[in-house]
């Protein structure tokens, strides 16, 4: 990580969850993309709760340029998170639910440009007035990404973020999230089970492995 | 949530809390009166308590049993038709005001009605027949949607397998249709009986003397009549002891799902031709029993004289009517939204238990007992004259509120469960949260709750007969001194005005499809 770069840094965090733990130390500057990789319940999801505060970690150190977040309150940590499932509210119209991601729920003109232009660039553009129960599963996804990316949050946390995605619109997606993290200088966490993702997009690839199984 | 709320929730279940406590203390005697326990040497107190438990047990067993087939006919035979527009229609029987459906079936079996020429010489509406009908008319709607929506539940294999098994007739409904109705049956019964020992204005108005009152009744009559405090206190004991340990027995018995639309039905296996006649007959008399009572209004109605009608009176009743119901069921909302709010924030189940109790024990307590209790706990220190309007409101909310609460958990704990995390992730103010997303979540529910329970207030009755005057009436006990007073058509137009608004505030607030 290049020293001028404010970034992320992970310094010997501890987290125990049932039997298994996990201890974890790695730095991702801005404007790039750690692929977090490993098998099925190996603790990923975890790794990307506890950054986004709603998993406690035993002990250890969050830091966000000189900042220690791991203290913060979940409302106030500058975290955006995709998760697996319900990320859109059903009741609401899918522009009101991309609006919910700016402050007030009412994005600037500029900012609303860019979420719009997205939408024309994933292939959603038609959808804004539709409720998500009238979507598919793949066009979800997206403009779920759409909001995560777009928010005024550093740090954005993916997990499985392509999941519900054809090959040709997974090119799409990967190629859009690169482009706003390195735009807009974030740093991105990208949970995966393909390799090829991590290949196509990721600076660098965390493998995730618990530490040991304690029999607690 | 807003911090205002962290603050209003627990003081809203303090409240909540204290007003059962003033009604107990005042049930101990606390006051000046205390409850006259002679009563049960007295051979009317008996009578009056094998009555109350009599026409409950019997309204109950006849709801039930009528039901059945009504509610199987609703869910298997795909050839009936108008069913989604009958199911609505149970759901406005089941809260209907009371007054309109006692004005209809008077014009119709009463002294001069349309059917009792039919009906031999010894027919007497008054009395248990007519508290009978009734009751089966208020009650058999619930029943009818509880089973129908079991019936709907069974899934498309079960008929599938029961039909590549060769199951025909009687075993098939033993092997597939039984196992689910018969968890429910016991705790629709014991429902209706619940609602039918605690009615009030059925038994005012068809009942008489004690071979034919119930408990409620003659609380009323103990307390405004006779102005006898110690006996409408031991009465008031009787019901809140009977009333609690039933509860209790049939709160055991299961959850019942009634409000929710009929469901798409899939695939089911062919009924004999007998059974569907059967089924068709049973539904087409239960529509006739359902509707001829409030269709019968409109002839009756029609004879009104225009001129000896009291258009002005009519007119203060109805206004005052929708004042009291809009703004108890407006209360019933800020008090169940509040009552969450509390509930949402604490993640012990303990807790939410506590708070959950809090919010449902007024199903132990009978509105005329709690409505006993507060009237004689302030009595000697505030003029009901003057403040019974707020008592009135106030009562009306706090018995809606058990319904309510149970309506919203299902909904509420739903959004928790998918949102709590998205809604932190979001970082969204606790106004805007509140506002722009948690309540217009809950809409189409809040909406059904509002509907339901400004409709129940509208046609409230016992809890305006302990805190209202006659001067100051409301629609239902205008409808109630016409009816008493022999000017049948009079009562008939006022009861279909009062129908008209039940009917059009439902609609109103019944929630757009779109919103489900």
């Amino acid at each position: 990580m290049s020293p001028n770069k404010v970034g992320l840094d992970v310094r010997g965090l501890h987290i125990r969850r049932e039997s298994l733990s996990w201890c974890y130390d790695f730095q991702i500057a801005s404007g790039q993309i750690l692929a977090v990789m490993g098998e099925s319940g190996c603790g990923k999801s975890t790794l990307l709760d506890t950054l986004g505060g709603f998993y406690p970690a035993d002990q250890g150190q969050i830091i966000l340029g000189k900042q220690c977040i791991q203290t913060l309150d979940i409302r106030l940590r500058p975290v955006s998170t995709l998760f697996q499932q319900y990320n859109l509210f059903e009741h609401l119209s899918v522009e009101q639910n991309l609006k919910l991601g700016f402050s007030k729920a009412s994005p600037t003109a500029i900012q609303w440009q860019q979420v719009e232009q997205a939408l024309a660039l994933l292939g959603v553009q038609e959808q804004l007035k539709r409720k998500p129960s009238l979507l598919s599963g793949g066009q979800r996804q997206r403009i779920a990404l759409i909001r995560v990316m777009l928010r005024e949050q550093p740090i954005v946390l993916l997990d499985e973020p392509f999941s519900a995605l054809d090959a040709q619109t997974r090119k799409l997606c990967g190629n859009w999230v690169k482009q706003i993290c390195q735009e807009q200088q974030k740093i991105v966490l990208m949970v995966t089970h393909e390799a090829m993702d991590a290949e196509a997009w990721a600076d660098q690839t965390l493998w995730v492995q618990p530490l040991q199984r304690t029999d607690a | 949530m807003p911090r205002l709320d962290q603050l209003l929730g627990p003081l809203l279940l303090s409240f909540l809390l204290a007003v059962s406590v003033v009604a107990f203390l005042a049930l101990m005697g606390w006051g000046r009166s205390a409850a006259d326990m002679s009563l049960l040497s007295e051979p009317w107190f008996w009578q009056v308590l094998q009555f109350s438990l009599v026409q409950a047990l019997l309204s109950s067993v006849l709801s039930v049993l009528l039901a059945i087939p009504v509610a199987r006919a609703l869910a298997l035979d795909t050839g009936l038709v108008a069913k989604a527009w009958f199911l609505r229609w149970c759901l406005l029987c089941f809260v209907m005001p009371s007054l309109v459906l006692i004005t209809g079936l008077v014009a119709l079996f009463g002294r001069s009605g349309y059917l009792t020429p039919w009906l031999g010489e010894h027919w007497r509406f008054y009395g248990l027949n007519g508290i009978l009908l009734a009751h089966v008319f208020l009650n058999l709607p619930f029943a009818i949607r509880v089973f129908c929506h079991r019936w709907q539940m069974i899934p498309e294999t079960a008929w599938k397998l029961s039909s590549q098994l060769g199951f025909r007739g009687w075993q098939a409904f033993w092997l597939v249709e039984w196992p689910v109705l018969r968890g429910v049956i016991p705790a629709v019964a014991g429902f209706i009986f619940l609602l039918c020992f605690n009615s009030f204005a059925v038994v005012l108005a068809l009942g008489g003397g004690p071979s034919a009152s119930t408990l409620e009744v003659a609380i009323y009559q103990a307390l405004k009549y006779q102005f006898n405090p110690a006996e409408a206190l031991f009465l008031a004991w009787t019901q809140l002891l009977i009333v609690g340990v039933l509860y209790l027995l049939f709160r055991r018995l299961g959850k019942l799902e009634w409000l929710s639309p009929a469901q798409h039905t899939g695939w089911r296996s062919s009924q004999s031709a007998a059974v569907i006649l059967t089924g068709r007959c049973a539904y087409g008399m239960a529509i006739l029993f359902l509707v001829l009572p409030i269709l019968t209004l409109v002839p009756a109605a029609m004879r009104v004289n225009l001129e000896t009608f009291p258009w002005g009176e009519l007119m203060q009743v109805t206004l005052r009517s929708l004042g009291f119901a809009s703004l108890a069921s407006l209360c019933l909302l800020i008090c169940v939204v509040g009552v969450f709010s509390v509930w949402r924030q604490s993640t012990s189940e303990r807790v939410r238990g506590v708070i959950e109790a809090i919010a449902l024990h007024h199903l132990m307590i009978p509105g005329m007992v709690l409505s006993v209790g507060i009237y004689l706990f302030f009595l000697p220190y505030l003029s009901w004259h003057e403040w019974g309007w707020v008592a009135i409101i106030l009562l009306n909310t706090l018995v809606a509120l058990p319904f309510a609460f149970t309506q919203l958990k299902p909904a509420v704990f739903e959004y928790d469960q998918q949102y709590r995390r998205l809604v932190s992730d979001l970082k969204l103010g606790a106004w805007r949260h509140f506002y722009c997303v948690y309540l217009s979540y809950l809409r189409p529910t809040l909406q059904r709750v509002l509907g339901m329970s400004f409709v129940l207030a509208l046609g409230d009755m016992a809890i305006f007969s302990i805190f209202g005057r006659d001067e100051w009436r409301t629609l239902p006990w205008l409808i109630y001194s016409l009816a008493g007073s022999y000017r049948m058509a009079d009562a008939a137009l006022a009861a279909l005005l009062l129908m008209g608004i039940s009917m059009l505030v439902l609609r109103v607030l019944e929630p757009s499809h779109e919103s489900k």
